[in-house]
């Protein structure tokens, strides 16, 4: 059908002219002008009224009668102008059909939205694709795509119209703007290749595409004031001095079916049907109908009563539940004004009295764990309080906690948890993150005057999860989009993308996100077994092993659920394992600061466990859990791992495959951000006799591995968990010299900031690996024999001031004994 | 012709779905005035003491601090009500005064129309003719 036939076939279509003749733009710019000329007209005159009986002003009389009428015209005028302008407004915004708003019902004859009917007619010449491209609809949604302008009129020019084409087919009984953008997609080859080129997927068209109803929308609902759910949220004047029959419960709590994310549709992220028909279940019991809701500290236990309260105002829930009033009891307020046991008693009671009394409230308890501590402070036993209330039908409690202090403080008390039945709420997905993001992102493109592309908010609500797995997701995204503002604001960035965004958390973190990656970077991974080959000597494989890591982890090709990457060093002490894990740390994450070490060989009592992921008993945190809690990235280098006991071990079978472990109250901990560096001397025997017999370690790896295996420090699925096994050689003489040299460059660096130069050669290097290093320990004790005799000489000799600035010192070797020369 | 066609259809939304939009409005406005000041809580706690100040009574047989609990609660009560009766009459004031005064609202509604076209004409007029 031709378009034009179709868009005339609705009523809309007149407005749709209107729209087009008068559009959004113009009617904009001409209130402004009729508003500018209004007042300074008004104040024109005013002047006029105030001089014209001045002596001076009289010469100028005639040109005053001739100028004040028109004047009064010129204001007249744009009044009018001003209200028609303001009519039309009115108007068209009556018109607007909501699409993501489910309150406003669409008439049965209606063909289409006021948003599908624009785009229809911007392409009522041409084609829908250009109508799509030409609207303001359209461009926005490009717009929130990341398109250029050029890009648009680039590709749109190159485009023939079609002229006649199929109207798109529709979902609902209307035509909405959904559907004529799945029906480019789906049919038109060219706009699919154009996103595609753009690494626009249908998903992400889509979700752009809501992000822009939804800003229309909600700038469309916020303007209808009058509404009476909008009426209703103005609080009263003597509301809270006029003392209602539910008093105390007025002081200490809020009506929670008055906030704004009840009043309409529009604030749905996720429907938690699940949890919601729990909770209906429980409580719609004759008996003990009272719940205990369980989350992640956050705003998710609170979405899920606002979900609730929905259901409720639209009567859409269980019958017993039908005329319920939830209110919100604020613990904290209650808390904070009760200093003596028998005062909190006897407020607590007279509340719960109230609600009986009440008859259809509906308690929402929202910090439980802190009423129950802060009674305990005060002498008073809350589950005694609280326990003839839970058994009957007279008060129904829907108690919120956090997951954590649920363990510690309700799930110990035995009245408490057979009158409250758990409900645990699942965690919201990356997409309903992605859309409360979205709601406030609007907000703050208003205050910075920024712009965010849907594929920002998208890496915003992916990154909260994956790169902060602390606590809830949709708040950590909305910290990070609050932070993420200023910064660009700083930068000068106006439009925010995916790769501002990861570049942000990337200096955040110090975690090398896979976003751009700069010519400076890209020559660091490239060359990065050089990099680290400068500090770790001799060992080829390892080294080569975890640059490709590295690589991989930085190109994002990774598995994101699991460590960045997982290695066993194997081989005899002081051969570079522990030096290699902390290259590792400087290469990747900046510094070798962020390398986090546990001695392994103190987890071998039956206790260990308990020290490194908590003491449910005494409750402690535990110092692994504690310690990537505090430092989510960076490498954890497990010394002596074949030291700690099986339990241990059993935990890192989880921790490499699924990147997270449970602390012992239940909390996870994220290990996605961490390299694990395990070391251990096991099969060093094995190594050393095969160097002896002049075979390479690394072509008898399986012997070795299976020589470990046989005597039972690893599993066979522990070593399979690692993503590599590295075996580390003895060093060879040359190679002890190398790492001899380096050591004294350390320390020659050291002196040249002092002014004095340390000259390295030969004789010093054969005397510190003859004296500093054995078969056994390898290069290990060098570091302290170069501190015990050439930095102790140095000092020394800068003490008797016999070294000073400016001069140079070299070290001969006379009978075994080290002898300064300055020069 | 098509333009006309436009107009009408204004017309149409401006004496009808709007001017009952702005019917709806008036009782909604009603409703929010009399719910702004807490009229009907007000008055269903028109007797409490004022901010609930109020002691516990002795035994009865301790006359004097009988009668001054009962004193002091009933003056209490005095205050209260008295507060109570000026927030509600102004209250009422209010949501009566709007109540009388919307229909003029409603009439500037109806003749707006007209009212802007006249202004456009008159001021198109004075600026030519002055």
């Amino acid at each position: 059908m031709d378009i034009r036939n179709y868009l005339k076939q609705s009523h809309l279509y007149d407005v749709l002219v209107v729209n087009s003749f008068v559009s959004i733009k113009r009617r904009l710019l001409l209130k402004k002008i009729s508003g500018n000329i209004i007042f300074y007209t008004l104040i024109i005159m005013v002047l006029y009224y105030l001089i014209k009986d001045t002596s001076k002003f009289k010469i100028y009389h005639d040109f005053a009668d001739f100028l004040v009428p028109r004047l009064i015209g010129l204001f007249i005028l744009n009044v009018g102008i001003f209200g028609i302008a303001k009519l039309i407004d009115l108007y068209l915004s009556s018109q607007y059909y909501f699409e993501h708003i489910v309150l406003n019902q669409y008439s049965p004859e209606e063909l289409y939205t006021l948003s599908a009917g624009k785009v229809l007619y911007s392409g009522r010449k041409t084609d829908i694709l250009h109508g799509f491209f030409e609207s303001r609809i359209g461009k926005r949604v490009l717009t929130r795509l990341g398109v250029t302008k050029k890009e648009v009129s680039d590709f749109i020019s190159s485009q023939k119209p079609v002229y006649e084409e199929n109207i798109p087919k529709q979902k609902d009984n209307i035509l909405k703007l959904k559907d004529i953008v799945i029906h480019l997609y789906e049919n038109n080859k060219n706009f699919t290749e154009f996103l595609n080129k753009k690494g626009i997927s249908k998903e992400v068209l889509l979700g752009a595409l809501s992000w822009v109803i939804f800003e229309i929308e909600s700038r469309e609902y916020k303007s209808e004031w009058w509404r009476p759910e909008a009426l209703a949220r103005i609080p009263g004047i003597a509301k809270d001095w006029s003392f209602g029959r539910t008093f105390l419960l007025d002081k200490y709590s809020r009506e929670i079916m008055l906030d704004e994310q009840v009043s309409s549709n529009y604030f749905v992220i996720s429907d938690r049907e699940n949890e919601i028909s729990q909770i209906e279940n429980i409580l719609s019991k004759s008996n003990e109908t009272n719940v205990l809701l369980i989350g992640e500290p956050g705003q998710e236990k609170i979405q899920v009563i606002w979900s609730l309260c929905r259901q409720i105002k639209s009567k859409n829930i269980a019958a017993t539940l039908k005329n319920k009033r939830p209110i919100l009891l604020i613990v904290n307020i209650l808390v904070s004004s009760c200093r003596e046991k028998s005062f909190f008693e006897n407020q607590f009671i007279k509340i719960l009295d109230e609600v009986i009394k009440a008859g259809n409230v509906l308690l929402v308890i929202d910090n439980f764990p802190l009423l129950i501590s802060t009674a305990t402070q005060l002498g008073s036993d809350i589950s005694s309080l609280i326990e003839p209330f839970l058994t009957g039908s007279g008060v129904q409690i829907i108690a919120i906690s956090n997951t954590a202090e649920y363990h510690q403080v309700i799930e110990p008390n035995k009245v408490l948890m057979s009158g409250l039945e758990i409900v645990k709420i699942n965690p919201l997905t990356t997409e309903e993150n992605a859309k409360i993001i979205s709601g406030s992102a609007l907000e703050i493109e208003d205050l910075y005057d920024i712009t965010f592309t849907f594929q920002a908010i998208k890496e915003l609500a992916e990154s909260a999860e994956y790169y902060f797995p602390e606590g809830v997701s949709s708040d950590k995204a909305v910290d990070l989009l609050n932070e993420i503002a200023p910064w660009a604001k700083r930068k000068g960035i106006i439009n925010i993308d995916k790769n501002e965004v990861l570049e942000y958390i990337e200096q955040k973190t110090n975690i090398p996100t896979s976003g751009r990656i700069s010519e400076k970077e890209k020559d660091k991974l490239l060359n990065m077994e050089n990099l680290i080959g400068q500090r770790v000597i001799g060992q080829k494989e390892a080294v080569t092993g975890v640059s490709n890591a590295i690589r991989r982890a930085r190109s994002g090709v990774r598995n994101p659920n699991k460590p960045i990457g997982s290695f066993l060093f194997l081989g005899p002490t002081g051969v570079g394992k522990t030096e290699t894990a902390k290259a590792l740390a400087e290469v990747f994450f900046g510094s070798e600061e962020n390398m986090m070490r546990l001695d392994m060989s103190e987890y071998q009592t039956d206790d260990a466990m308990e020290r490194l992921i908590g003491s449910f008993k005494e409750n402690k945190p535990g110092i692994f859990s504690s310690m990537l809690r505090d430092k989510q990235y960076g490498v954890v280098l497990l010394d002596e791992f074949e030291k700690t006991n099986k339990e241990v071990q059993n935990l890192f079978l989880q921790i490499l495959d699924e990147g997270m472990f449970s602390d012992t109250n239940g909390k996870k901990v994220s290990t996605k951000n961490i390299i694990f560096v395990a070391t251990s001397n096991a099969g060093s025997e094995t190594i050393f006799k095969m160097i002896e017999e002049g075979k390479n370690p690394e072509d008898a790896k399986e012997e070795i591995l299976g020589n470990i295996i046989s005597k039972g420090l690893f599993k066979p699925e522990l070593i399979n968990r690692f993503d590599g096994t590295i075996i580390f050689h003895p060093l060879n003489e040359g190679q002890l010299k190398q790492i001899a040299k380096l050591m004294i460059k350390k320390v020659a660096k050291r002196l040249i900031e002092k002014g004095i130069e340390l000259k390295t050669n030969d004789s010093l290097v054969d005397y510190i690996v003859k004296n500093g290093s054995n078969a056994v320990f390898g290069a290990r004790p060098m570091n302290r024999f170069i501190q015990d005799s050439v930095e102790e000489k140095i000092s020394v000799l800068i003490i008797k001031n016999e070294l000073k600035t400016g001069d140079s010192l070299e070290f001969k070797i006379e009978e075994n004994e080290l002898l300064p020369v300055i020069n | 012709m098509k333009s006309l066609q436009v107009f009408f259809k204004y017309f149409k939304w401006h004496y009808g779905k709007a001017l009952i939009a702005s019917i709806s409005l008036w009782k909604n406005l009603a409703l929010f005035l009399f719910s702004f000041f807490s009229i009907k809580t007000l008055f269903l706690n028109f007797f409490t003491p004022w901010r609930r100040i109020s002691d516990s009574y002795p035994k009865w047989y301790n006359f004097k601090e009988y009668f001054s609990t009962l004193l002091m609660n009933t003056l209490m009560r005095i205050v209260g009500m008295f507060i109570r009766f000026f927030v509600i009459i102004l209250g009422l004031i209010c949501t009566f005064v709007f109540i009388i005064f919307y229909p003029a609202a409603l009439l500037i509604w109806i003749v707006l129309p007209v009212v802007v076209l006249t202004v456009v004409l008159v001021g198109i007029t004075l600026i030519i003719i002055g």
